[in-house]
């Protein structure tokens, strides 16, 4: 499934043509029309919104939030019964949408893990999380509208969606008539826009024509793992911590365009056996939660480190977690040996 | 005792509220109700019964306390408010427990 949107209104007929480019054999879809799907009402049902009355500007945004995700959900299934791949355009910030969708499904796996319906929810956030969704998303060349495109690519990557590319549209041009200065700097904002999201393809339209992205989908790539997000985790050395290395770990996350974001870092615990299950990070509002390995899990994280577009959340051993250190044991097994030999030459 | 004595107790000419069996005659009664003088000559008619019914009714909204009510924001703060109370034991009847996500501990941020 490909998502393609747009960071301003009059974009969304390039978000689709870059899109229908992209993947020409593209079923292509608008998520407003499963605005009346079944799935819709029953998604709904199942969310029971307390306190409105306190919070009446917040249930309108709420019960909007469900209504998205629920369209998500399926436009999702849709696209996962047919053979061809989906495109489908979204309104809006995709990354809010997909933020939604992770968040409501998890709250449906601590509520109601065993129904139908989170389990549906369940295999969506798994594959948005996974990179098994592409995103394409077109911006004017305007500085204000660059601005958020590269915080909604870094949100996307967060997320795990895979970034199929930014679509930079339209360029203003010589024979409409755009004075050389205006077309320059419009270029000049491009590229300033490739150096911030390395990694990312960003192309501009040419000639009043939307660029050909590498679409994974298109060229038959079965997409798998992570999108361009990087997670690495490596033994804490000695030298960073400056003491001693105690069992601990550093988890590496490196997301194009992070550093324009302000961002916020925590742990978030899904099982409450483990101190934390997901790393949880915030960049300009929109949550993500990345998911941590059965090491990480019995490990506390103690701070966050971010430079540039990096972030390293440092953990210690749990000892809560961990069995008995085999020192003990081992000690024992050898005075179990030079007993037996002091038999033996007895 | 007979069927007389079964007659509803509204069907008492003098207006009172009376028990059973403190009503009057019932063939009089059907008597009048068919000249078609019976509104305005006796004691008892349809204006008088439908004043009397709207009497009790507001006797019954001011015992239930449904007047105070419509000062009532949150049913809960309330117990004493019939209204409140049944509202609340509704509520409580159909709701599910409240799931939560359990919170974010969010870390200390270090930027060398």
């Amino acid at each position: 499934m490909l998502l393609a949107s747009s960071i301003t209104p009059s974009g969304a007929v390039w978000a689709e043509s870059a899109a229908r480019k992209a993947i020409s054999t593209a079923h292509v879809v608008d998520l407003g029309d499963f605005s009346d799907h079944p799935l819709v009402a029953e998604f709904s049902e199942s969310f029971r919104v307390t306190g409105a009355s306190r919070v009446s500007g917040d249930l309108s945004g709420a019960m909007a939030s469900v209504r998205r995700t629920a369209m998500l959900l399926a436009a999702f299934d849709v696209a996962n019964s047919r053979v061809d791949p989906t495109v489908v355009v979204v309104e809006g910030s995709v990354p809010e949408l997909v933020s939604d969708a992770c968040s409501f499904s998890a709250l449906l796996q601590v509520s109601a893990a065993e129904t139908p319906l989170a389990q549906r929810a369940k295999t969506m956030s798994d594959a948005l999380a996974g990179g098994d969704v592409e995103w394409i998303v077109v911006t004017p060349p305007e500085r204000a509208a660059m601005d958020s495109v590269t915080v909604q690519v870094a949100q996307g990557c967060a997320l795990g969606l895979r970034v199929t590319g930014v679509v930079v549209a339209p360029m203003p041009r010589k024979r409409d008539g755009w004075p050389n200065k205006i077309r320059r700097s419009a270029r000049g904002l491009v590229e300033q826009l490739q150096d911030r999201l390395f990694d990312i393809p960003v192309q501009r339209s040419r000639a009043g024509k939307v660029p050909v992205l590498p679409s994974r989908a298109a060229r038959g790539i079965e997409l798998r793992g992570a999108g361009p997000m990087s997670v690495t985790i490596s033994p804490e050395s000695a030298s960073s911590s400056g003491s001693e290395s105690d069992g601990g770990h550093v988890l590496s996350v490196t997301i194009p365009g992070l550093q324009y974001c302000d961002v916020e870092v925590g742990v978030w615990s899904q099982d409450p056996s483990y101190p934390s299950t997901h790393i949880v990070v915030r960049l300009d509002g929109v949550i993500a939660r990345i998911e941590l390995d059965s090491t990480l899990r019995r490990c506390v994280a103690v701070e966050a480190v971010v430079a540039g577009d990096s972030i390293a959340v440092s953990f210690r051993a749990d000892p809560a977690q961990w069995p008995e250190p085999r020192a003990s044991s081992g000690a024992s097994d050898q005075a179990d040996e030079q007993a037996d030999e002091r038999e033996r030459e007895a | 005792m007979d069927d007389s004595d079964e007659r509803p107790w509204w069907l008492s000419r003098d207006g009172d509220a009376g028990g059973p069996g403190e009503t009057g005659d019932a063939a009089n009664h059907e008597s009048n109700a068919q000249d078609g003088s019976a509104g305005s000559t006796q004691g008892w008619d349809l204006t008088s019964m439908l004043g009397m019914l709207g009497s009790l009714a507001g006797q019954w909204w001011e015992s239930s306390g449904a007047g105070a009510h419509a000062g009532h924001d949150d049913p809960a703060d309330h117990p004493d408010c019939v209204i409140c109370m049944g509202l609340t034991r509704l509520s409580a009847s159909t709701a599910s427990e409240p799931v939560v996500l359990p919170a974010v501990r969010w870390l200390p941020i270090r930027r060398p």
